[in-house]
């Protein structure tokens, strides 16, 4: 999860991320960076996140848990 | 040959092209004729159209001698002609002047016709197509023939290229406007083709300019059939997401 | 002794690429390349008279292999190439600064530069004879107005169309170059992107005639194709529902 964290900010050009952080209020967050985040998820992780999904998901730990679940698939 | 399960077919689709006497606009009602649609063949030259006329496939086809000078008119003259024979599905503007001075001897009597026939007769026409009673309800397709002298300039060409330039103009605006309605605007630009009116013109230049009037196309001077093709494409079901362009047909004029 | 013409078609597998084919297929042989088989035969099994087509599996992510693959396969049918249509295309929508060297890559190797590796063999005589009569290609609106997310995208059909033209100039008569700018259009490369329901109504309301079919783009490569369009050289032909001359709210 470190290693997603860290790659989380790197998109959301933050130092760190906290579980709590809520996606949408980072001051770069808007549609290009959700894209980013799924290309991401979908690079590394091999996980096919849709816009739609992503929508629901509101802070950094509920995509955290996302991302947790769906790999083990 | 008409089909109506050919992409290209206008069966059952009423169709005004201007400038229908000669050129590319006989070219173009001749195509529409073989493509099953049923014409108002508009001219200023009655004997041009009547000879005309007996060329076209099918026998269903309509002519009207008009001036286009008269723009007041012509919202009148389309919605008398719809409610005599039916809506119109196409709108065909291939009439045109030209008009080949320099600067210095452009004073408004000397274009003021060329503007009147090549530009605001488009406007007026369009603005009796549009009207509730003179529209097909399935839709349009409106086509403009502009020129590539309205894309690009040429000593010389300075009103003519204003007349078709501004075209291009109109109909992206008009496109817009009118698709809510399903009514479609495009362009099409051709390069030289040989009609009349380029006979008229190159009538006046030495051998060498035609020669390199001639050279400056890749693919040589045009056939009016090359731009009727082009119309036709954008008339019938194949253009139905098309509106807006300028589709150049030029024979690579513009591409170097 | 005359090697039987085909039209070759890349992207054949799904979207504008699948639906060109199968327009095509009643008319010309064609040779329909794509990275699956199985999609192929997907492709082919939509098409009319599928003994006359050949399927021609080769990624054009990896521009070093076509010219080996391609030479291959025109050996082994006997096969020359009278008409060429660019359909493959992949689209990954990031900000740049998301963006990898290898996005760059793969978006300008199959975009362009396997355009490129392709059509340089088929003018070759000693390959093609001289059967190359018209070329097609798909770029897009994104060659004529840029977006968020688009650059690198952008810049590969810029450079499509950019190619297209100096072809156009340079291989006058025999062979006719165009492409044609479709808008956005429901595709596999775009159902992503479509998925978003903001984007999708934002869509929407921007084209003055709502959102294409890939059949409207067959209809312009066909015609672009045939000998209707016998003057047509050097043209991007944009198929767009209007979008790119809209500029109302």
């Amino acid at each position: 999860m470190d290693d997603f964290y860290s790659k989380l900010a790197d998109i959301l050009e933050v130092e760190t991320v906290k579980p709590d952080d809520v996606l949408r209020e980072f001051e770069n967050w808007d549609s290009l960076t959700a894209l980013s985040i799924l290309a991401t998820l979908d690079a590394n992780y091999g996980i096919n996140l849709s816009t739609a999904e992503l929508r629901d998901i509101k802070t950094v730990a509920e995509l955290g848990a996302t991302i947790a679940t769906r790999r083990r698939k | 040959m008409s089909d109506a399960s050919n992409p290209f077919s206008l069966q059952g689709r009423r169709v005004l092209v201007t400038g229908a006497a000669s050129g590319i606009g006989l070219a173009t009602s001749t195509l529409v004729s073989k493509l099953g649609g049923r014409l108002l063949a508009v001219d200023s030259n009655e004997e041009g159209l009547n000879r005309a006329i007996a060329t076209f496939e099918g026998n269903h086809h309509e002519t009207k001698c008009w001036d286009l000078r008269l723009v007041e008119q012509i919202p009148s003259w389309l919605r008398q002609a719809a409610a005599e024979s039916g809506p119109f599905f196409g709108l065909v503007h291939a009439a045109g002047l030209s008009c080949i001075q320099p600067v210095r001897l452009l004073d408004p009597s000397c274009y003021r016709d060329v503007l009147l026939v090549n530009t605001e007769a488009a406007l007026a026409l369009v603005r009796g197509f549009q009207q509730k009673k003179a529209a097909d309800p399935a839709g349009g397709s409106i086509v403009f023939l502009t020129s590539v002298m309205g894309l690009v300039g040429s000593a010389g060409a300075a009103a003519y290229g204003m007349s078709k330039g501004a075209l291009v103009g109109l109909a992206k605006s008009l496109s817009v406007e009118l698709a809510a309605k399903k009514i479609r605007v495009n362009c099409v630009a051709p390069g030289f083709v040989k009609t009349p009116m380029f006979d008229r013109l190159s009538g006046l230049w030495e051998s060498e300019q035609r020669a390199q009037v001639e050279a400056a196309h890749p693919l040589g001077l045009g056939e009016p059939q090359d731009v009727a093709n082009a119309v036709a494409f954008l008339l019938a079901e194949t253009g139905r997401w098309i509106t807006g362009s300028v589709m150049v047909v030029d024979g690579g004029y513009t591409a170097h | 002794m005359d090697a039987k013409q085909y039209i070759l078609i890349t992207g054949s597998s799904s979207g504008i690429g699948r639906e060109t084919a199968i327009r095509l297929s009643s008319s010309y042989p064609l040779i329909l390349n794509g990275r699956e088989a199985t999609r192929l035969e997907g492709t082919l099994r939509q098409c009319q008279n599928p003994e006359r087509h050949v399927l021609w599996k080769c990624d054009l992510r990896e521009v070093d292999q076509i010219e080996g693959s391609l030479r291959q396969i025109l050996a082994d049918k006997s096969a020359g190439v009278e008409g060429f249509v660019h359909c493959a295309g992949t689209l990954k929508i990031l900000p740049l600064r998301s963006v990898e060297r290898m996005d760059v890559r793969e978006t300008m190797n199959v975009n362009f530069h396997s355009a490129v590796e392709v059509i340089r063999l088929l003018v070759r005589k000693k390959l093609n004879q001289n059967y190359l009569r018209g070329i097609v290609f798909i770029s897009s609106i994104a060659s004529l107005k840029g977006a968020r997310g688009f650059s690198v995208y952008c810049a590969s059909k810029g450079a499509l169309d950019a190619f297209m033209r100096a072809l156009a100039v340079e291989l006058a008569p025999e062979v006719r170059v165009n492409s044609v700018l479709p808008g956005a259009i429901r595709t596999g490369m775009t159902e992503n992107m479509l998925s978003d329901p903001d984007l999708s109504k934002r869509l929407e309301s921007a084209y003055p005639l709502g959102m294409g079919h890939p059949g409207d783009i067959a209809s312009a490569v066909e015609f672009l194709l045939s000998q209707s369009a016998r003057w047509i050289t050097g043209q991007q032909m944009v198929v767009d529902g209007g979008r790119t001359i809209n500029v109302s709210a």
